[in-house]
């Protein structure tokens, strides 16, 4: 038996290179990958501290700021430019420029209403709270509070009032920048921003994601596993093997799971540190903003009523697999949206490979880290061809461009 | 047989329970802790015989030495005989040892299974769940009964224990890492009726989801019911929840806690949720008084 091993190992393994087995999928195979099938979506989670989420109104409104450049100090910066449809919501840099240069990644907004979390450290629990976050930016949009809730005036005022019914109070703020304003009138700001906010998130809650050749492939082998050549002509033997890695040995799916190829979740895989004179402190930062920011579920500008907002009451504030911990990002389409990581420190899907491959720990500088960082991950052990594989089925991810979605383009 | 044993068996079978003033299942939980206490007793003799027979072992050991340094004569025959006896004394000793921890082991057994039998009767309107806790939309191969249940009998109870890899379908050709690189012992007890660390609170916990099951990725309730050995509800309690997936250093996403207590010795936990597959240990810290206590549950999404 001892002498026989190897030989069955030997034989196992040309079953698989030789392309018969490895289209075979039994029915427990096939149950497991429709869990990562955009088939198995679940419906957008409800948003009640976002009372027009749903609302086709506030959604076109939210379309026409998301793409105007006149929301920023110098009359060219729009969501969309760093966030760009044809590269799937994102820009291709490593960190964005507009005003200035950002301090991250820009990430894609496809599948973005999913998460509870929003950023690279979940510093904000609300797609509309965190469109303050760039419209504020001295590096992004570079306005202050008063001047968005100027240009609201000046270019939207009528359809503001058509989504919210009233205009916020909008004719109690100064014309001009400048002097101090009265507490009211801070609260008229906050809930202009807020308003802001929430159309923008029902924008970006419309985005869809098309089937892509993996999710076809799923498909297939819903309505007939036994077809081997349709199955060939959607994913190659490659990609297949590549697919059975991920799932498997190589153990991405235990963090990017779901038919988003995310679990929202914070992790700390050790990608190289960007700024070792200032360590990005990730999760560990994001859950101190929280604690401090003014327009969460639980804030008065929310419509949820406090016992709603369950992210935010259980929130973990402690631990230390919050520092340096980023939020596994979507692989959707993400063969299309390099550079990598946080802060795009990788250019290439072979580097991330490579670096998953053998990874090195995280950085850790005991004067800046509150404790030495958690690591989230193990060394692989894979072969050039067995990355070249996992790669491979990564680019199966990608949906086709919706270009002729209108909400893919600047509105008219 | 233990005498001892006997009479918590024959206490049992007597038509007028022992005691008289309670209900059978009351009645069953105290017979339970009783026999749970008497478990722990033979364990800890066990312990001492262990003991006795290593300082045997020293002794022993410190003649054999002595007897290479005596010339030959009637000193050394003498210590020889000695030394035979002392070796002789040792392996039964050991098996003393072995015999008490297994009836030790299996007293405590049969104690939990009165205890949960006990339990499941007194608890009933409020349980849902009698197997482990089970991953939603899985079809895990560990029987799980979303029903209320009547009554179980002993002999049945370990049908919630499930070897090491029982969440991987066997026909599944993807080799996916169920585990995500954990080491689990080969056989979990995944029961979701468990006794507390010093053996003062027998709890259960379940899933408060339409169908009793733990969504992933998603934040949802728990139900906690305490209960004493004598099968008071444990109400009052302080409890602070603890979550991780061992082998991962890893904890929970968020931080659940208890909101309120239903009815006494029935706490609403929530807040609670998991991000990954994998084995997770929930640990419930109770304090009530001077009572001061932990109950942990294994869980395997
Ligand atoms: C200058 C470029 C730039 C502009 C302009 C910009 N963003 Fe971003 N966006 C980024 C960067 C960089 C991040 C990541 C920042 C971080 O995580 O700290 C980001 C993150 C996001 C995220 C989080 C996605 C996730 O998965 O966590 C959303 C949503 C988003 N932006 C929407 C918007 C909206 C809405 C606007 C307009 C109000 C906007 N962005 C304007 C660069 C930009
Ligand atoms: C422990 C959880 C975890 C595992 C396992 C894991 N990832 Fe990730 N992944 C993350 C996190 C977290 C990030 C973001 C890290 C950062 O920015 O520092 C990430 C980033 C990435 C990115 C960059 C995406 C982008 O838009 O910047 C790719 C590609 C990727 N992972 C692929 C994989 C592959 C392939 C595997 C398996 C070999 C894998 N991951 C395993 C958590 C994980």
């Amino acid at each position: 038996m001892k002498r026989l091993l190897p030989l069955l190992v030997a034989w196992c393994s040309l079953a698989f290179a030789g392309g018969e087995e490895i289209y075979r999928f039994t029915p427990s195979d096939i149950h497991f990958l429709e869990r990562f099938s955009l088939q198995a979506l679940p419906p957008l989670p409800p948003a009640p501290d976002n009372g027009v989420a749903d609302d086709p109104r506030a959604a076109a409104l939210g379309h026409r700021l998301f793409f105007d450049t006149r929301l920023s100090a110098n009359g060219q910066v729009a969501c969309a430019s760093c966030h760009q449809p044809q590269k799937y919501f994102t820009d291709g840099l490593p960190r964005s420029r507009a005003l200035g240069i950002t301090r991250r990644n820009a990430p894609t907004i496809l599948g973005a209403g999913h998460s509870p979390w929003l950023f690279w450290d979940g510093r904000k629990d609300s797609l509309w709270s965190q469109a303050l976050g760039p419209l504020q930016d001295p590096g992004e949009h570079g306005l202050a509070p008063l001047e968005v809730a100027q240009l609201i005036r000046r270019y939207y005022r009528g359809e503001f009032e058509q989504v919210f019914g009233d205009s916020a109070g909008l004719d109690r703020l100064p014309k001009r920048s400048g002097g101090r304003l009265s507490r009211r009138q801070r609260a008229v700001l906050n809930r202009v921003l807020s308003r802001v906010g929430k159309s923008i998130m029902a924008y970006e809650r419309r985005l869809q994601l098309r089937p892509a050749r993996f999710d076809r492939f799923v498909a297939q082998l819903q309505r007939d596993s036994g077809d081997r050549g349709a199955l060939a002509t959607l994913m190659t033997e490659g990609e297949v093997a590549g697919m059975r890695l991920f799932m498997g040995r190589a153990n991405c799916a235990s963090c990017h799971n779901g038919p988003l190829f995310t679990n929202y979740e914070f992790h700390n895989i050790g990608a190289p540190e960007p700024d070792p004179a200032q360590v990005d402190l990730g999760r560990y930062g994001g859950v101190a903003a929280l604690e401090k920011d003014g327009f969460t579920c639980l804030s008065p500008w929310s419509d949820a009523g406090a016992e709603d907002c369950l992210e935010m009451r259980f929130l973990k504030k402690q631990g230390p697999e919050l520092v340096g911990a980023f939020k596994t990002p979507t692989l959707r389409n993400v063969a299309h949206t390099a550079p990598y990581m946080q802060s795009g420190q990788l250019a290439t899907l072979e580097q991330v490979l490579a670096h998953y491959n053998n990874p090195t720990p995280p950085y850790y500088d005991r004067e800046q880290h509150p404790s030495r960082p958690h690591f989230d991950i193990l060394p692989l052990g894979l072969s050039e061809e067995q990355m070249g594989q996992v790669i491979a089925f990564l680019e199966t991810l990608t949906s086709p461009l919706s270009e002729d979605d209108p909400l893919w383009r600047a509105p008219e | 047989m233990q005498p001892r044993f006997i009479v918590l068996t024959a206490a049992l079978l007597l038509p007028t329970p022992l005691f008289a003033d309670e209900s059978p299942s009351r009645s069953l939980m105290a017979l339970g802790g009783e026999m749970l206490r008497s478990a722990e007793g033979l364990q800890a003799e066990s312990v001492t015989a262990i003991r006795h027979g290593n300082s045997l072992r020293k002794t022993l050991n410190q003649l054999r030495v002595k007897l290479r340094s005596l010339p030959e004569g009637e000193e050394r025959a003498a210590l020889g005989e000695t030394i035979d006896l002392f070796a002789g004394e040792i392996p039964r000793w050991q098996q003393q040892a072995a015999s008490l921890r297994e009836r030790g082991l299996s007293e405590r057994q049969r104690a939990l299974a009165l205890l949960e039998v006990g339990y499941r009767e007194i608890w009933q309107p409020h349980i849902r769940l009698s197997g482990p806790l089970q991953l939603d939309g899985s079809d895990s191969l560990t029987s799980g009964h979303n029903a209320r249940i009547r009554s179980v009998h002993p002999s049945k109870l370990n049908m919630n224990v499930v070897p090491g890899d029982g969440a991987t379908p066997a026909d599944m050709s993807l080799a996916v890492p169920a585990a995500s690189g954990q080491n689990i012992p080969g056989e979990l007890d995944l029961r979701s009726f468990q006794i507390s660390r010093e053996l003062a609170v027998f709890a259960h916990v379940e899933p408060e989801t339409g169908n009793s099951r733990v969504p992933l990725n998603e934040i949802h309730s728990w139900k906690l019911m305490l209960s004493r050995l004598d099968g008071e509800p444990l109400g009052d309690a302080e409890i602070e929840i603890e979550g991780h997936m061992p082998g991962h250093v890893h904890g929970l996403p968020t931080q659940p806690r208890v909101t309120g207590e239903v009815e006494p010795g029935v706490y609403r936990v929530q807040g609670v949720k998991f991000q990954m597959t994998g084995w997770w240990v929930m640990t419930f810290k109770v304090s009530a008084g001077p009572l001061d206590d932990a109950v942990t549950f294994n869980i395997r999404l």
